[in-house]
């Protein structure tokens, strides 16, 4: 499990993050939703261990970050970034296969690297171009590798920190994303934090969600608490609908149409083009 | 495919080695090139053996043969290290102003060096790799901040030493006399004329060594082409990997500079052709830019020592001229395959 305590991060004299308090249990998923700017990227590298906060502690399997060996700490947490720069033309399954970087037995290499293209639909792309792959399906390259990242054998708890891994994908790509990840915490105890713009997947989805508000915790707790006209409102400035979804009972937002936030016109003319 | 890219670069190394050995100004039979040699290993009794051949062979064509082997090889090397490093395809030891720094040094010993008393010949080579040193520690040390290098620090630092550095080359170009300006040129050049059997000894401490442990740190090289955040999340250290890195690229061209001036175009070339034989997968890429690096760069001697005997051609223009012209062509192909 991940536990991160009083978390503050100051870069020059703006404060980034101020006194945040989270964690992610084995087994859960936890969305981390707020406005852009709120700290919600920060968070994710303090917790992952890049980011040394200006005061507060992260501990992993109850040690505090700094005390890992960077090996060993790669085979217990994984993180998806938002991009990725990799610019050179590899093999998709070659990309894949860098996630097993912290492993150094070879025998199982082939078989993880094809079930974690496989649960991420490309399998069938496995030995296309990466650099000539869509936006879309350059993100499922890199969820399949940071998958393959955390598969092993040993008993250890996982923690898997997504930063916005659906930001690319279409509809049917962004539930299996994170259908994918609520899978890892059900059946391998995955502890699984995901950043998320897209509130009604993370209600659909996340165990437990947390709000960020201009560096601090706004709201925290199971989505039908804190998915609420009141809290949207004094995050996000929003008026909103909310409203319940008939398969799963969990709260879906809809933005209000009224004056105060109105729509943008579309011109009846431009929408028959589009039939 | 890519194993027979592998067999041929082994094949080819060898093959321009015994061209390397048995032609010049005095020929050798491939024959007696192979008798002389196996004897020298101990492996064979040579059998009757004219001393001039014997003398020129061993005292000559061996060590000049063996330093463009280790200058090519480390130089590719150091390119590929520099282009994961950077994670462009566009890097070259040039960059941590390792030759602009030796350049410097040189050129500070043939102008200045009579009037400052330091004018013996080991003074040369020992000035250039001083300067490379130098500078590149200015620029490691330049790029970092508290505990982190930056990388596009070490980019701008480096544009700004070689500029620094350039200024102060320029500067003795100025003071220099014709001869000396003959000299200093000449050196910019390259050459493996001078090659003796102690530069073999001291690139076996200062080239080879080096390289072999950055032959080690190829998948890690792969990795870091994700990025060094990711690299991070995957347990690189990646702070240290830097600074071994910049000593490995520093020692090897510094070395590389001082035994046989500035030889541009291999660092940045080769691995780029192994990349288009053998893909991005530095596990391939590293080991072969060692054999490629080494083969072409003994080819272009060859050459420079073959087109105006008995004189040579300074080895600069003979890799740029091949390289230039073979590099675009391989460009061009790929471009269209859309490999870049």
């Amino acid at each position: 499990m991940l536990e991160a305590l009083n978390i503050t991060v100051r870069i020059d004299s703006k404060l980034i993050l101020e006194q945040v308090s989270v964690t992610a249990e084995a087994g859960e998923v936890v969305a981390v939703c707020g406005p852009n700017g709120a700290g919600k990227s920060t968070l994710l590298r303090v917790l992952s261990g890049e980011l040394e906060p200006t005061s507060g502690h992260v501990l992993v399997e109850g040690r505090p970050l700094s005390s890992w060996a960077p090996k060993a700490l790669a085979t217990r947490r994984a993180l998806l970034h938002q991009q990725s720069p990799l610019s050179f033309p590899f093999r998709v399954r070659e990309v894949v296969e860098l996630g097993r970087f912290p492993y150094t037995d070879d025998a199982r290499h082939d078989d993880i690297v094809s079930s974690c293209l496989e649960q991420v639909d490309m399998l069938s792309m496995a030995s296309r171009v990466y650099t000539t792959l869509s936006g879309g399906e350059k993100q499922r390259v890199q969820m399949a590798r940071v998958l393959a990242q955390l598969m092993s054998d040993d008993q250890h708890h996982k923690i898997l920190l997504l930063d916005e891994p659906t930001s690319s994908l279409d509809l049917p790509h962004q539930d299996a994303t994170l259908a994918l990840a609520a899978k890892h915490a059900r059946e391998h105890n995955y502890a699984v934090l995901v950043v998320l713009h897209d509130l009604n997947l993370a209600s659909n989805w996340a165990d437990r969600l947390i709000f960020l508000h201009e560096g601090r915790l706004a709201a925290q707790g199971s989505p039908s608490e804190v998915v609420t006209t009141e809290v949207i409102r004094s995050v996000y400035k929003l008026d909103s609908h909310i409203i319940e979804h008939p398969d799963t009972q969990r709260p879906l937002v809809l933005v209000r149409r009224s004056p105060s936030n109105s729509a943008p016109e579309i011109h009846t003319n431009q929408l028959q083009i589009l039939d | 495919m890519s194993r027979l890219y592998a067999i041929s670069l082994v094949l080819a190394l060898i093959v321009v080695a015994i061209m390397s050995l048995a032609f010049g100004a005095m020929s050798i039979p491939f024959a007696d090139v192979v008798r002389i040699s196996f004897g020298a290993l101990g492996l064979a009794d040579p059998g009757f053996v004219e001393p001039g051949q014997h003398g020129v062979l061993m005292g000559i064509r061996f060590p000049r043969t063996l330093l463009a082997i280790l200058v090519g090889g480390g130089l590719s090397v150091a390119g590929a290290l520099m282009q994961g490093l950077f994670r462009n395809p566009l890097a070259d030891p040039g960059l941590l102003g390792v030759s602009s720094g030796a350049a410097l040094g040189a050129a500070l010993i043939i102008v200045l060096g009579t009037t400052l008393g330091l004018s013996a010949p080991w003074m040369l080579p020992v000035a250039a790799f001083v300067g490379a040193v130098v500078s590149t520690l200015l620029v490691m040390r330049l790029s970092t901040v508290g505990s982190k290098t930056m990388v596009s620090n070490m980019l701008l630092a480096g544009i700004a030493i070689n500029a620094i550095a350039g200024a102060g080359t320029g500067l003795l170009v100025y003071l220099a006399d014709d001869d000396q300006l003959r000299d200093l040129t000449f050196w910019t050049l390259g050459s493996f004329g001078g090659a003796s059997w102690a530069d073999i000894r001291l690139s076996m401490v200062l080239i080879v060594v080096p390289t072999g442990f950055a032959l080690f740190w190829a998948r890690t090289l792969n990795v870091m082409l994700l990025g060094e955040s990711a690299a991070y999340m995957l347990g690189v250290s990646i702070q240290r990997l830097k600074q071994r890195i910049v000593v490995v690229v520093c020692i090897v061209v510094g070395c590389s500079v001082a035994l046989s001036g500035m030889i541009g175009f291999v660092g940045l070339v080769v691995p780029h052709l192994c990349r288009l034989m053998f893909g991005p997968d530095n596990r391939k890429v590293v080991p072969a830019s060692l054999f490629l690096g080494a083969t072409l760069l003994l080819g272009a001697d060859l050459v420079s020592r073959l087109v105006i005997v008995p004189s040579e051609l300074p080895i600069g223009i003979v890799t740029s001229v091949i390289g230039g012209p073979f590099f675009l062509a391989l460009l061009s192909s790929s471009r269209k395959k859309g490999l870049w």
